[in-house]
């Protein structure tokens, strides 16, 4: 019987950790888009994601060279995937001027929000959000489609998370809130991808991944977390 | 520098003040920094940029400009390394990052008297950038209950954010004393009053007293408050007399003073408008309109005889600034709820035609009507 | 031992899959709060069944819309500024309050007041007031207030939605909810 009970209570403490298991969510259009309509050139947002570590005393600190390297890992492995793939090409930001990356800062803002919409509701699953399935009209609307002129991109990627390595084996008992509205336990990553069409803003397809093992500083893992993501779209190979 | 009670110790407790980091020269090496420190210069960037897209950073260039050229008069050889701000924030506090950046809240500046209480201000200020405080302490505050407090103040994410945390919610005791002594003499060889430093905290010592203020100041870390001036009025005691710029501040910070009395009002902080403004001493240092605000203060306290008390700081405001047109509204609605309409009419058109955009238009009109106007 | 273990885990999972949202019925809009006031919510929405607010309704998701609304006695300090209220204070007077408890938010950077005008609401006076701020990522975002005071206490009727995209997309919605608010 203690075996028994200590199983139910596994189990109902891991519902939320079942929840953010890998997974995806598309843009029921997207999946029905012709060929010459997919996207064939994509912006590479700068990544906004952060890696911090958590030392054995309980201390938090962002580490800003192990974010530029995983932000740098994350950019790569979208332009590998590109060459691989074959159906569309990426390019990086361009410099932008203060008011251009104004505007792009607070759209990010809106993503993050929106990202988090589709995490806990878009999807349908949850009880009196089933509308959803069929009712996608999540978008960041036209406030970037200065970009498209620019840079000539029809769509725009974003990769957004938080890394929280942790060393000397401390255990937390605590989680740390993202910006996205998602709470993941500390010692564990937290990554999400969005593509979002440039002209509409419609946010086409976003996938996420949770995982206790992962180190965004070594570019090989996050070439494979990539190639996952990437399983997951509509017009993948 | 914030007080909290419930850190102190752990703050001290936490302090080990490393003896081989030199203070910077003047010559600031960001590329030759160790990776800590990077990081806490990194940190540092992203709170800045938080800061401005919130838009918290005052957005007044003369006024950034006048705290600038106090700084690089108290730092000459480091050429605007260290860059002052204002901050839109109503608390009393002033506080240093690790890349330069330094921030002052308009509540704490429309609280100085001169120009030589803001620089004995920034003066401290920069001296935990130029001796590296943040770098210099082994281990940082963390818990869970500060990062609350600092999110709250300031509403920008500080997960992780360690550099803005330090130097929000203040440094070791004996990071403070050498803040206070280095400052002071950065203070004299820049030719500023130092019988003004002890004085920048005394007049704000029986505000917040009376006020029972249990928020982040300036002045309430490490040390206590009191040995604060006395450690001042040691320091000062054979010192010759200095530059205390009173006009010139008092003209730069017009604007943030009028700024700060809306906010205050706004917020409701009516206690403080109320301590401020019916001291005469520190009314000069005022506007002419605050008596307007005065007026609302007292309307909001509510006691007896305030209603009574308004209406003459009103009247007062009609005199001295009588193209205000929140004075006119205000003594038009005080007339308007006594139902003194034929009185109040008048004083609403007025608004009116001094404010045609004013947002609360609708309101006025239907008061208007209502009086058969 | 174990019964007092197994009941509050089975009990945790009872309440974790009793449905804490509901999709507004198009057959069946109405919402009836406590003999006080009833309004017809809008179609497309999803009410949370157990909130702190009387109702609780979201169209994309909680920090992409909603609309809150909320009844409280006059005697009950307001959370920030600890003001209580009373019936017979002006809507300019409501307005300010409304104000106020917004900017004591000091999270709340470049806090500005688009419009505060007089406004009815289910035949009574009240304030309609629009603010705006941004967060830390410059991302603006929006609340439209519709309040009152009358002898059961103070009112308020809440939308709020960042004001990229979301704010003007539902805001017709919230209008239209609000003009079938009918008191009891």
């Amino acid at each position: 019987m203690r075996i028994i009970s200590s199983v139910i209570l596994l189990l109902a403490l891991s519902l939320p950790g079942l929840c953010l298991a890998a997974f995806s969510a598309v843009n029921p259009k997207l999946s029905v888009q012709p060929q010459d309509q997919q996207p064939r050139k994509i912006l590479l947002m700068p990544p906004q994601m952060f890696v911090a570590e958590m030392s054995a005393g309980g201390v938090i600190q962002k580490q800003d060279d192990w974010t530029k390297q995983a932000n740098e890992n994350l950019l790569a492995a979208a332009e590998t995937h590109a060459r691989e793939n074959g159906r569309f090409e990426t390019m990086r930001m361009p410099a932008l001027s203060p008011e251009e990356a104004e505007i792009v800062e607070s759209h990010i803002g809106l993503y993050d929000r929106v990202a988090s919409a589709i995490h806990a509701y878009g999807q349908g699953r949850d009880s009196g959000w089933e509308l959803k399935k069929s009712e996608w009209d999540y978008t960041l609307g036209d406030g970037l489609a200065f970009l498209r002129e620019k840079t000539g991109a029809d769509s725009a990627l974003i990769f957004v998370g938080a890394d929280i390595i942790s060393t000397g084996g401390r255990k937390a008992a605590f989680t740390v809130g993202l910006l996205i509205g998602i709470a993941i336990p500390l010692g564990q990553s937290f990554i999400t991808v969005g593509l979002a069409d440039l002209k509409t803003g419609e946010i086409q397809w976003l996938s996420y991944d949770q995982s206790m093992s992962m180190d965004s500083r070594e570019a090989g893992e996050v070439e494979k977390l990539v190639r996952e993501f990437f399983k997951t779209w509509p017009h993948s190979k | 520098m914030m007080r909290l009670p419930g850190c102190a110790l752990l703050l001290a407790a936490s302090c080990a003040i490393a003896d081989d980091i030199s203070p910077w020269t003047g010559t600031v090496d960001a590329a030759g920094l160790a990776r800590e420190e990077m990081n806490l210069w990194a940190e540092s960037e992203e709170f800045d940029k938080a800061l401005a897209r919130a838009g918290k950073v005052r957005n007044d260039p003369a006024l950034n400009a006048y705290l600038q050229g106090i700084m690089d008069k108290l730092y000459p050889e480091f050429n605007g390394k260290l860059r002052v701000r204002a901050l839109d924030a109503p608390h009393l506090n002033a506080f240093a990052m690790p890349n330069g950046s330094i921030y002052i809240n308009t509540g704490l500046l429309a609280r100085l008297q001169n120009e030589a209480q803001l620089a004995t201000v920034l003066a401290h200020e920069g001296v935990h950038f130029v001796h590296r405080h943040s770098f210099q302490q082994s281990e940082r505050v963390k818990n869970a209950a500060t990062f609350a407090l600092v999110v709250g103040m300031l509403g920008v994410p500080f997960l992780g954010d360690i550099a803005a945390l330090t130097s929000m919610t203040g440094f070791s005791q004996e990071h403070e004393t050498e803040a206070d002594n280095t400052g002071y003499q950065r203070l004299i060889a820049a030719g500023y009053s130092a019988r003004e430093a002890p004085k920048t905290f005394e007049h704000l010592i029986a505000e917040i007293k009376a006020l029972d203020i249990n928020e982040p100041f300036f002045f309430a870390s490490h040390p206590k408050l009191q040995d604060r001036v006395e450690n001042f009025g040691e320091l000062a005691k054979n010192a010759v007399n200095g530059k205390v710029g009173q006009e010139e501040f008092i003209q730069h910070v017009r604007q943030v003073r009028l700024f700060t009395l809306q906010e205050d009002l706004s917020a409701y902080r009516f206690k403080q408008l109320i301590l401020v403004l019916s001291d005469p001493d520190r009314r000069r240092e005022y506007p002419p309109e605050a008596s307007y605000f005065l007026g609302e203060a007292y309307r909001l306290r509510g006691k007896d005889g305030d209603l009574e008390l308004a209406e003459r700081e009103y009247t007062l405001a009609l005199e001295l600034a009588p193209d205000f047109a929140p004075s006119y509204r205000a003594l038009g609605l005080l007339h308007y709820k006594r139902g003194e309409r034929l009185l109040a009419a008048p004083l609403f058109k007025r608004y009116l035609e001094l404010m045609p955009e004013a947002t609360d238009r609708g309101y006025v009109e239907h008061y208007l009507k209502e009086s058969g106007s | 031992m174990i019964r007092r273990l197994l009941l509050p885990v089975l009990l945790t999972l009872l309440i974790a899959g009793c449905a804490p949202w509901s999709a507004v019925d198009p057959n069946d809009r109405q919402i009836r709060v406590k003999d006080d006031y009833t309004l017809e919510a809008p179609t497309g929405w999803v009410r949370r069944n157990y909130d702190v607010f009387d109702v609780f309704l979201s169209r994309d998701g909680p920090l992409l819309n909603f609309i809150a609304i909320d009844r409280e006695k006059h005697d009950r300090e307001l959370p920030r500024t600890k003001r209580k209220t009373s019936a017979d204070l002006l809507p300019q007077e409501v307005a300010e309050l409304v104000i106020a408890e917004q900017k004591a938010v000091d999270s709340r950077g470049s806090f500005s007041v688009l419009s505060n005008q007089p406004a009815m609401l289910g035949g009574k006076p009240a304030v309609r007031v629009h603010t705006r701020w941004k967060n830390e990522r410059g991302l603006p975002i929006e609340r439209l207030t519709y309040a009152l005071v009358d002898q059961k206490g103070r009112l308020a009727f809440i939308y709020e939605a960042p004001g990229l995209v979301y704010f003007p997309k539902a805001i017709a919605d919230f209008e239209a909810a609000v003009k079938t608010v009918a008191f009891q």
